[in-house]
Formats: C-alpha cells, structure tokens, sequence
C-alpha cells in the first residue's frame, strides 16, 4: 500500500483529506507542520507528499528542499496543495523541487488523479 | 592805475587769504562755526553776481533775480533734503556728488563717470566765467577810462587771469588736497570760503552804498534821475513780468537746482560740513546773504545808465561809476571783493571737481590697467588730485580765452545752470523713490543731457559761428519740429526755459519709467535702502544688509598696500576699540569689511573701492535666520528674497506632499494587495475542506460517527466564512456610521463569553482574568467584537506553551479602562501607529505565520470611535503587548 503524507497546518483540511484517501485506499500519514512532516518521512518513508506552502515554523518552500536533501535515491513525489494559486507560485514551487501544484479549493478528483500520476 | 598797483593788491589780498587759513586751522571753533558753514554755502554768490548781476539788470530789470529766488525759495526743502544728505554722506563718507549718486545707484561705476563729466562740462565754462570776470575787472582798473569797444583779447601771459586761475589752483592743492578723505575735513577751506564771502559782501556793499548815497543822493535821488532822463531801456516795469512768467520760474527752478548740485555746492554743503546742525542755521542765512548782496543792483544799474548810456560793458558799471567819480580807493575794495567772489567759486570748484575726476576717473583706470594694487594708493590719489586741480584750470582757461569772451557772464552761467539741474531727478528720486534704479537714471541722464546739449550749448556755438550749420533754421534731419529753439514745436518760451522744459521733463519721465521696467541689482536694493531711510541704519552702524566675508590675510594685504603698514596697523586698532575686539578670524566679517570700505570710499570713492575689494570680498550665502532678522528690518530687497524663498519652500513642501501622497499611496497599494491576498487564503482554506468533505459523503460509504464529525467541520469552516466575510462587510458598514444599541452589561461577564469563544484556540496559555466587576452602558455587541479581536490577537501571536494573557478591569471618573496584555512577540515600536491601518501586518510575523485579515484592529478602533472611546497600543519587540481600551461613561 502506497503511503502518502498530509501536511497542512489547517486540522480539517487534514481531516477532510484523510478520508478522502483513506477511502481510495492509501495509507494516510499527517503533519502540521513543515518540521514535523520531515521527522514523519524520515520515519516512514511516505511515497507522495501533499504539502501546504504557508505554515507556521518551516513553510512549504523550505520543507520541500528539506525532503529532497533527505530523499537521495529520488523516490519521493511532491505535491504543493495552496491557496496561493497565481502563476509565480507554481514557478517557485517547481524550482522548490514540486512535482506538481494543486490550487485549493481542489476537487477529489483532481488530487487522486494526480497522486496516480505521480506513482 | 598802474598795472604793478593793481596786480600786487589781487595777489595780496590772495596770500592774506592763505595765511588767515592757516590761522583758521588752528581755530578749529570758527571753521566748524555755523556761521563759517552758511558763509561757505554763499560761494554761490560768484563773479558772476558781483557783476553780471548789474549788467543783467541794466539789460532787462528783474530778471537776475529769478538765480537768488530758486535757492531762497527752496531754502525751506534745504533743512530737509540737505539734512538728509548729510546724513548719508557722513555716514558712507561720500566724497563727492558723484560718489553720492554712484553709491545710491548700487556703486554703479558707469554712473559716476557719467555724473562726473556732465559736472565738467558745466564747471569748466563757468570756472572761464569768472576768469573772465576777473580780467575785465583787472582791465577797468588798468585802463580806466575805457569805451564799450575795447578788446578783452590779450595775450596768454598777459593776462592776468591766468595767474589768479594758478594762485587758486596753488590755493586749492595747499588747502583742500590734504587728506585723502575729503570728510576728514578741510576746515582751512571752508574758512577761505567764509572768508572770501564776508569781503565780497562787505566791498560791494560799500561799493553800492558809496555810488547810492554819496554819488548819488540816496535810493529817491536815482529813480527820480532815470525817470527825468528819457532813458527807457530797462524796464522795470513788474507788469512785463507777467508775459515771461514762464521764464522767471525756469530760472529759478534750475537755480535751486544749482544751489544744491553745482559740484562746489555740494561740497561745501554736503562734504565740508562739520555738523548737521548747521543746516538749520543757514536755511535763512543764506537768503538773507543773497537779500543783501542783490538788493541794491537796481539802482548801481541805473545809475550806470544814466552815467555811461552805452558807452561801458554793464557789467563793469560797479567799478567804472566809482572811477569816474575818483572813489579810487573804493574801486580797489571793490575790486578785490571781485577777485574774492571770483576765487572763492574757482578754489571750490577746483577741489570738487579734482577729487571726482581722481576717484570716478582716474583711479578706476588706474586699477584697471594694473592688474595689482597700486602701491601706497592713498598717497598717489593726492597726486593725481593736485593733477586734475592744474587740468581742470588749464581747460577752463582755454574755454575762457577761445570762447567765453564773446558772451555775457549771465548767460553762460545759465547755461550751465540748466545742465546741473540734470542731475536732479537722479539726486531726489535716490532720497524718496525706492524704485529709481541705476538703468533708469542713467537713460534719463543721457536723455536729459543730450537734449541740453543739443538746445543749449551746441546752438550757441553755431550761433556764434564756432560751428557751421543750417540747424537752427532747419532743425536736425530737416525736421522742423526738431529745431534747437522751438524743440517739439514750442514757440512760446526762451531758449533757457525751453531747454529746461524739456530736458527735465524727458529725464524725468525716462528715469521713472525705465526704472519702472528694467531689473534692478541687489545691491542697489541695498543701497537704496540706505538712501531712503539713513537713520536706521545710523543707529546701528551697518552700512550694509548683504552679508559679505573675504579672506582675512587677502584683505589686510590689499588694504595695507594701499594705506601703508603703519596707517593699516593704526586703523585695526581703531577698530578693535570701536567695536571691543580681540583677535580676527580667518574670515573678515562684513562688519570689518564694511568698516574697511567705508574708510576706503571715503579718500577712493565707492566706485574704486568696489573695484579694489571686489575680488576678494564675496557675498555670504544668505541663512535663513540672518534672512528672517532682515525682513524684521522691512526692507523692500529681503521681502523680495523672502518672497522667493517662500516659493521655494511652498515647491519643495508641494514636491514633498507629492512624494509623501505617492509613498502613502504605494503603500496603500500593497497593503491592499497583500489584504486580497489574505482574504483569497482565507477563504480557500475553509472552502478547501468542505468541499472536499462534501464529495467524500457523495462518494464513499461513511459510518454515521464519522458522518457526524464531517458535519460539525463543514459547519464550523462555514461559519469561518460567514466571519470573515460578515468583517470584510463591516468596514463598510462603519463608513457609513452603524447604529448603536445601547444597554447596562457586566464588563467581567462580557470577556468571559469572549474567552469562552476562543478556548479552543487557548491551549496551555495562562489566563488572569479581571478579579473585579463594572457595569457599563455601551453597546455590548460591538465591544464584544473588539475584546474578539483583541484576545484572538493575544492568542495568535503568543507561544501556546508559555504564552500569558492579562485582563485587568479599572474605572475612573471620566470612563472605564479594559487592558489586554500578553506576553507575545510584541511589535517594533517604530510600528505601533501603523498597527490600526487598515491591512497592516507587522513586519516581524513570519511570512510562514498565520496572518490575519489586517483588519482586526482597524475595525476595532473605528467602532470604538463609534462607542466615545479609543483603542491604544503599548508594545516593544520580545516584550508582549499591552492593548488599553477606554469608554468613556
């Protein structure tokens, strides 16, 4: 089972998101934020990570450079989930070392299809 | 009588005159007398009074009384004018008339010289004037009895005026070229001139009374002969006087005129005062002298008539009746008293006209032409002004020999009269007329003297066939209305008034209107301010309002090779004294340099000293609080400046508006960007998880439990937006000022459903709540939404951990306080006014950090605005912040 992590600083967006793909059948790991997403990898070793860009303590920017220090053979794919969704954002979260960018609101959909895109 | 005779008595009387000045000097309370003044003022009364004045009268009665009318007339003006220019000169140390224009016109150089030749020109022919008189006084003596006919050509060398013309210059180089700076006073000269005018009123006098009352017998006893004779030449009758009224107001408009401008005049009246007091005495002095000396001509005119008929020059009737009759000894009074009227005007015209010719001339050549400073330059000056003593004499006697022996004495000395009065508009208007500037009186002069030039002086000489030319009849270009004697188709005047008329009239108008139009120098300005209101600038002993510094050691180089090392080094301690000083600095300020200048103009002129220190003396850029103490002064230049200033600052204060309203407006700009960019995120987020949870009940089966939770989100997140968007809409509304309910409410009981509200978000934060309670009157709901914003802030920017919140509950009289304090990341200080602008986010919130709308606290201000009551932040970085509601009750 493919093991996905959830970090968002927003409690129900996290919840809201589990459910989603518990339900399609991932296994669901979470975090609220960008430090405690990294301790979370480093433990389980997730395969895609949904990641939110503004948190509190490391951003999502900062947490996806982080995971690809961390993540030497590659392995890891990194969605940013945001609120921000103009042009420029998406160029930065691409150099940040995003595979792909998902503008919130997103639909269920979109995010299952992109995850399957990505595996 | 023997020419041996005669010569030994002229001279006599001169070298007598000499020593009676040298004794003079020493008596320094009769040369600074008021009588020694007034008397000095009646060198007025020439050669040409003594005996023109008979002749005139033989030719055409009253008329020579038009030339003592003007100046008594105007001897009321006289205390005023003449006080006030004394004043100035004693204060600037003006030396001469042209000095004195030159230096109110801003020390306009150009000025001076122009002001200076016209003084030549109309000097030179009346200085030949009276050696003139003195040769044919000198020629009665000698030959007596002489026809009409006789020829006053004699050779150079035997002229004996040549040699009285040299006994003045000699006179003048010993009395009057003394010091350097004619206001240090040469009181030998003043003496002299006092001196020869007591003699000359006293020897025709006795000439008068001895023709009136012992050849003749009495007033009664020549009247009663003239009318019995049939001689009907002059008329005496005053009705005639009326038909050439024009003509006696002409004449006694440019002898006042003179009074005050002839060049001697001036430098009697102005430069060779001791005292302004004086002015007082010899404004009815001076008309009495001119009473006396004029009052028996009439008669010693008729008197001539009825003796001589044609047979003698009326002019010399005086000393020919006294012959005829063997008053000898009388004649030889009487004729001394001629060469004392002669003299007297020659000495003073020769020392005023030297030192303008030295300062106004001379020396600005000089100094242009080397490049450095003339070594010893004060001494020189006295050289070059016994110099133009000789040149001015020897031209004077050219005119004499090859021109003025063809004309009366009268109308030559009108003519010159005419000219003077040029220089009027310019000396009256620099006294009253703040506008007269240096352009304007220049063009007026020139006007004014060309067309003298041209209806006087130049028709004469065709007149008299000096010069060929059809203009008097033609007028020039062959315009008739430009003929010298009917200028602009004037018919009805003399040549004299004529010429008056319009002269004076174009130089007027010229020197207005083009003072009126052109652009006038700062220092002008300055200058003018001087001339118009002297006394202020007395009592302060400032002669200037610029501000001007020059290099110390510059100045003292220049100043002492001019004066000399000795005379420099008396000077600076003159000046330490005046002013209690000890040392100089390396920068002479305008207080020394003015001082300096002053001492300079008074032996230089103004006009070569500016040349001299304008190389090193430099305006000082002008300080606003020097320029606020200048327009404290009012003056006409500084309200100028200050205007400019004014319009200086009010562009710069407009460009720094701009500049304020362009950086407000930029701000503005991203705060509002950022705010949209908030209120996007904001509602996203919520967005975000209830629409995924929406789908996730569409499409999965999900235990009820769980279904319950997923509602409770959905309902929660809604009632997020529902929040954000109710505040967004709120800003609106308080624009448009909400309604206000008011109700009595527990303070203490309003926070606490405030923090029971927010305890989800509380975490471990330590929370003292008020231990007392108040009741307020107010709007509760509104209140509540400001203790929402406040508290969450609190909460927000606190650690949950080890985050601390404070509510402390007081009253006074005036209203009741709420303070929020927490222990948080606080803001800078230099932040804390910004925080209740709208769309403000503090700088040091991690970008990462939630962010509020920025709103929050905006809104809250405004509403307790609403409330009567106001919202105030004390924070400072790492130290919390304390947010102060008050209302006032």
């Amino acid at each position: 089972m493919k093991k996905i992590l959830v970090v968002d600083d927003e409690e129900n967006i996290v919840f809201a998101l589990r459910l989603l793909l518990e339900k399609s059948g991932y296994e669901v790991l979470t975090a609220s934020d960008g430090l405690m997403a990294l301790e979370v990898y480093q433990k389980f070793k997730p395969d895609v990570v949904l990641l939110d860009i503004m948190m509190p303590k490391l951003d999502g920017f900062e947490t996806a450079k982080e995971f690809r220090k961390l993540d030497v053979d590659s392995q890891l794919r990194i969605i940013f989930l945001s609120a921000k969704g103009a042009t420029l954002d998406k160029m930065v979260a691409y150099e940040k070392g995003g595979d792909d960018y998902i503008v919130k609101p997103s639909n269920n959909t979109e995010i299952l299809e992109k995850i399957e895109d990505l595996l | 009588m023997s020419q041996l005779y005669i010569i030994l008595i002229g001279f006599g009387y001169l070298l007598l005159l000499l020593l009676f000045a040298f004794l003079f000097r020493k008596y320094k309370t009769i040369s600074n007398s008021k009588y020694a003044y007034a008397l000095s003022l009646c060198v007025y009364c020439t050669g040409w009074t003594f005996y023109g004045s008979i002749g005139k009268a033989a030719e055409s009665g009253f008329g020579y009384l038009g030339v003592y009318l003007g100046p008594t007339l105007a001897a009321p003006l006289m205390f005023i004018v003449l006080s006030k220019t004394i004043k100035i000169s004693k204060f600037l140390r003006i030396s001469s008339l042209a000095d004195f224009i030159s230096s109110r016109y801003g020390k306009d150089a150009v000025l001076g010289k122009i002001v200076t030749l016209l003084c030549v020109m109309v000097a030179i022919p009346y200085i030949s004037i009276q050696l003139k008189a003195l040769n044919i006084s000198y020629l009665v003596l000698r030959d007596y009895p002489i026809s009409n006919n006789i020829s006053y050509h004699t050779g150079i060398f035997n002229d004996p005026a040549l040699y009285f013309g040299i006994c003045c210059a000699l006179i003048s180089s010993i009395l009057g070229i003394v010091k350097a700076a004619p206001t240090d006073g040469h009181r030998g000269v003043v003496s002299v001139i006092a001196l020869e005018s007591i003699f000359k009123l006293l020897s025709f006098l006795i000439g008068a009374l001895t023709i009136i009352f012992i050849i003749n017998n009495g007033l009664t006893d020549i009247f009663h002969k003239f009318e019995t004779s049939g001689l009907g030449k002059p008329n005496f009758d005053l009705t005639l006087l009326k038909a050439s009224g024009n003509q006696w107001f002409f004449i006694a408009l440019i002898s006042a005129c003179a009074f005050y401008l002839l060049p001697r005049q001036f430098h009697m009246s102005v430069v060779e005062n001791s005292d302004v007091k004086h002015v007082r005495f010899a404004s009815w002095m001076v008309p009495l002298y001119f009473f006396l000396i004029s009052i028996f001509v009439i008669p010693i005119a008729l008197s001539g008539i009825l003796k001589f008929g044609n047979a003698v020059l009326p002019d010399s009737f005086l000393l020919n009746i006294l012959l005829l009759e063997g008053f000898n000894l009388i004649a030889i009074i009487v004729f001394t008293g001629g060469v004392a009227a002669c003299t007297g005007m020659i000495i003073s015209s020769l020392i005023s006209l030297s030192i303008m010719l030295s300062n106004q001339i001379v020396l600005p050549l000089l100094l242009k032409m080397k490049s450095t400073v003339v070594k010893e330059l004060e001494v020189q000056v006295l050289q070059y002004r016994r110099l133009m003593i000789f040149v001015v004499l020897l031209l004077s006697f050219l005119f004499y020999k090859f021109y003025a022996v063809n004309y009366s004495l009268v109308s030559i000395g009108l003519i010159s009269f005419v000219g003077i009065s040029q220089l009027m508009p310019a000396f009256l208007l620099g006294l009253y007329w703040k506008h007269a500037n240096s352009t304007g009186v220049k063009s007026g002069l020139i006007v004014g003297i060309v067309i003298w030039a041209y209806t006087l002086p130049v028709s004469n000489l065709i007149e008299m066939g000096v010069l060929t030319s059809s203009l008097l009849e033609d007028g020039l270009f062959g315009l008739s209305f430009l003929k010298p004697h009917e200028l602009f188709g004037i018919q009805s005047m003399d040549p004299i008034s004529l010429s008056t008329f319009t002269s004076l009239t174009a130089n007027i108008l010229t020197t207005c209107i083009i003072s009126l139009v052109s652009s006038t120098k700062p220092l002008e300005f300055s200058q003018a301010d001087i001339f118009l209101q002297p006394d202020k600038y007395i009592d302060q002993n400032q002669s200037s309002l610029m501000q001007i510094e020059a290099d110390f050691k510059k100045l003292l180089n220049i100043l002492s090779s001019i004066l000399g090392e000795d005379k420099l080094k008396k000077l600076l301690e003159k000046y330490k004294m005046k002013y209690g000083i000890k040392t100089f600095d390396d920068y002479a300020d305008t207080q020394l340099i003015n001082y300096m200048q002053n001492y300079l103009s008074g032996s230089l002129g103004s006009a070569a000293t500016n040349v001299l220190l304008d190389n090193i003396v430099k305006l000082k850029p002008v300080q606003p609080d020097q320029l606020y103490k200048i327009v404290g002064q009012t003056n006409e230049l500084f309200q100028y400046a200050q205007a400019l200033e004014q319009k200086r600052d009010e562009l710069k204060l407009m460009s720094e508006q701009l500049s304020d309203a362009n950086n407000k407006l930029l701000y503005l700009d991203n705060l509002k960007n950022e705010f949209i960019s908030n209120i996007t995120h904001e509602l996203r987020t919520p967005v975000t998880s209830i629409r995924s949870l929406a789908e996730s009940l569409d499409e999965f089966e999900i235990a009820p439990e769980e279904q319950a939770k997923i509602l409770s989100i959905i309902k929660s997140e809604s009632e997020r937006m529902a929040n954000l968007i109710n505040q967004v809409l709120d800003l609106r509304k308080l624009e448009l000022v909400d309604s206000i309910q008011m109700e009595t409410f527990s303070v203490r009981k309003l926070i606490i459903s405030v923090i029971e509200s927010q305890k989800s978000l509380l975490g471990n934060r330590g929370l003292l709540l008020p231990d007392r309670d108040i009741y307020l009157n107010s709007d509760s709901s509104k209140l509540h939404q400001v203790l929402i914003n406040i508290i969450s802030n609190a909460i927000k920017f606190t650690d949950s951990e080890t985050g601390k919140i404070e509510i402390y509950l007081s009253k006074i009289k005036e209203g009741v306080f709420i303070e929020i304090k927490d222990n948080g990341q606080g803001i800078p200080v230099d932040e804390v006014p910004l925080v209740f602008d709208r769309f403000f986010q503090a700088s040091n919130i991690s970008k990462t950090h939630h962010k509020g709308t920025g709103l929050g606290l905006s809104i809250s201000r405004d509403i307790l605005q609403l409330l009567n009551g106001s919202l105030t932040l004390e924070s400072e970085i790492s130290r919390g912040s304390t947010f102060t509601i008050f209302i006032n009750t």
